[in-house]
């Protein structure tokens, strides 16, 4: 499996992410080079075995459904922008 | 004499005995981190004067005889990846720069319930990607045994002032083994409990299905003493385990005599440096010459952990980071004028390379067309690995490795090879994916540096390998035989 100059591009892209022209020419043997080593996964014969999104299944803990107030002001404090009981961004379009 | 160099275990009896007072172990504390954390630069934030009021106002308490904890007055460092109320978490990341959390991490509400002393923050590599502290923005953190070379990481920074006695004990988290390897490099002990044994509520996301925080300390008995405090269910964590807590210092038992062990082949290969092999052979020998028995093990699935565990954890960071927009906290890039360029140029601005280069590997195993190719193999390699450890507790109470394949390495040696740096991980990753309990003992020395014992116990089995480890720490006395040079050099 090949990752070319347009899936790096491609995924930054997906990724939202701003990556220097500098970064990308390291990035691509180093990102090819770890997905040649994955690879390595498929000499196990993995057809009858069920994928694990978690190690063991553990009952969950759950909370009691109860609104707990909480100031507005200790929710934003650490926004860059805050007006209007609203978080400040710029124009969507 | 009981100093701060002193066990916490230690302090807290003489604290309570009077003949030491917490104050004057606090100024000893923070006396000697004035003298080596130039060297070791361990921190990322100090609240000296914060320690030492608290340190004063414990005093009169103990002086009055109040019924306080065992671990009041012990001084703590945590993780920079963990919330402590009202003071910057950084998670090393110029994204969070300037970040202060409004509310406390769980672990931390419940040592500062437990009245301990919070020293500071320490450095890890950023959002706890990484094995030395050298993806840190601010600085590197260096190795109290030669500071030429790095502490480990993620958690390098609470390895490395335990190492250097500039703290008595610290918390880490560990996500591929973030707690064990950097013990391992540092020579201090480091423990990674069951997954769900201690809530997550309050630490920064990095991979959620394997992310678990653990203590640092220079003793087994303290290990077990900041576990007791920490763990527990907790309803803010869905994922934390409804298991009653065992009071794992009380219960604490030196065990070693008909403990049947189990060494996986896989591990202990041509992949671990002869020196490295060496020191953990002579371990097992140790144990072996006091009722134990040892023989290595086939687990054919834990070759493939690596690999299993940079698809997976990823592919996790990839959607845990997502969260890092500029909008509602961290880093915003003021010269964006449409929102996804504010997106795009606020994380671009914000994290550094590895965080990068994570979130694009991750983004990529989870794109239409490859999920099935990649994301869905890693996890159903995962359950092999599960299995792997299952049938091998089937037949054996704990199974041990080294913890690391090579002493501590030299600052810059993997900078050019992120492969090689991912590798180093071998041993410590299989226990994440199979969400274990697992501790990094010291057990010898190689070229003059730190060799980890790593110790692997069943899922929720934290007292069974609290137990080995004592036993292992009788037999080989190594708080004492093994201190660093930056420790040792204090006045």
């Amino acid at each position: 499996m090949t990752f070319s100059q347009s899936d790096l591009d491609h995924i930054i892209q997906l990724a939202h992410l701003d990556v220097s022209a500098a970064l990308k020419e390291k990035f691509l043997p180093q990102i090819q080079s770890i997905l040649t080593h994955m690879e390595s996964i498929n000499q196990f014969d993995l057809t009858h075995v069920s994928p694990a999104a978690t190690a063991f299944s553990v009952d969950m803990a759950l909370r009691d459904d109860v609104v707990v107030p909480q100031s507005d002001l200790r929710l934003v404090e650490n926004a860059p922008a805050w007006a209007d009981h609203s978080f400040v961004v710029p124009r969507i379009l | 004499m009981t100093t701060w160099r002193s066990s916490a275990v230690e302090l807290g009896k003489a604290f309570r005995n009077r003949s030491v007072k917490v104050a004057d172990v606090v100024a000893g504390l923070w006396a000697h981190h004035d003298q080596v954390e130039p060297q070791v630069k361990s921190y990322l934030t100090t609240f000296q004067s914060e320690s030492l009021a608290q340190a004063q106002a414990l005093d009169i308490q103990f002086d009055r005889g109040d019924a306080l904890s065992l671990l009041a007055g012990i001084p703590i460092a945590i993780k920079d990846n963990i919330h402590v109320s009202g003071v910057p978490t950084t998670c090393a990341s110029q994204i969070l720069k300037g970040f202060i959390p409004s509310f406390n991490a769980t672990v931390t509400d419940r040592l500062q319930a437990q009245q301990v002393i919070v020293t500071g923050k320490t450095n890890l590599d950023e959002f706890a990607m990484g094995s030395s502290t050298e993806n840190s923005s601010f600085h590197t953190s260096l190795n109290p045994w030669d500071t030429s070379r790095v502490p480990g990481g993620s958690s390098g920074g609470s390895a490395a002032a335990v190492a250097a006695g500039q703290v008595v004990v610290s918390l880490g988290s560990d996500t591929g083994g973030s707690i064990r390897q950097p013990a391992a490099f540092c020579g201090v002990v480091g423990m990674k409990p069951t997954y769900g044994r201690v809530s997550r509520y309050g630490l920064v996301a990095f991979a959620s299905s394997l992310d678990q925080i653990g203590p640092f300390s220079r003793t087994v008995e303290d290990a077990a003493l900041v576990l007791e405090a920490i763990s527990g269910v907790d309803t803010h964590d869905a994922t934390s385990s409804p298991r009653r807590s065992e009071s794992y210092y009380s219960n604490l038992k030196p065990t070693v005599a008909g403990l049947k062990i189990g060494v996986p082949k896989e591990l202990f290969g041509s992949e671990i440096e002869p020196g490295v092999k060496a020191q953990v052979v002579a371990a097992l020998d140790l144990l072996k010459a006091n009722g134990a028995t040892w023989e290595e093990i086939a687990m054919p699935s834990l070759k493939e952990a690596v690999t299993t565990y940079y698809i997976i954890a990823p592919a996790e960071a990839s959607a845990n980071l997502s969260r890092f927009d500029g909008v509602r906290y961290g880093y915003r890039d003021s010269e964006a004028d449409n929102l996804r360029d504010m997106f795009r140029r606020s994380r671009g601005g914000g994290f550094g390379p590895e965080v990068k280069r994570r979130i694009i590997i991750g983004t990529y195993v989870l794109s239409s067309g490859y999920y099935d190719a990649y994301y869905t193999k890693a996890q159903k390699l995962r359950s092999l690995i599960v299995r792997d450890f299952a049938q091998a507790f089937e037949k054996y109470d704990v199974i041990m490795t080294p913890t690391t394949p090579s002493v501590a390495f030299k600052l810059g040696e993997h900078e050019s090879n992120p492969l090689a740096m991912y590798l180093a991980d071998i041993a410590t990753i299989p226990v994440n994916m199979a969400g274990l309990p697992a501790i990094s003992v010291p057990c010898g020395l190689d070229q003059g540096l730190p060799v980890g014992l790593q110790i692997i116990g069943p899922a929720f089995g934290d007292q069974q390998i609290l137990n080995v480890a004592a036993g292992f720490q009788e037999l080989s006395q190594f708080p004492t035989r093994f201190q660093s040079p930056v420790m040792r050099s204090a006045q």
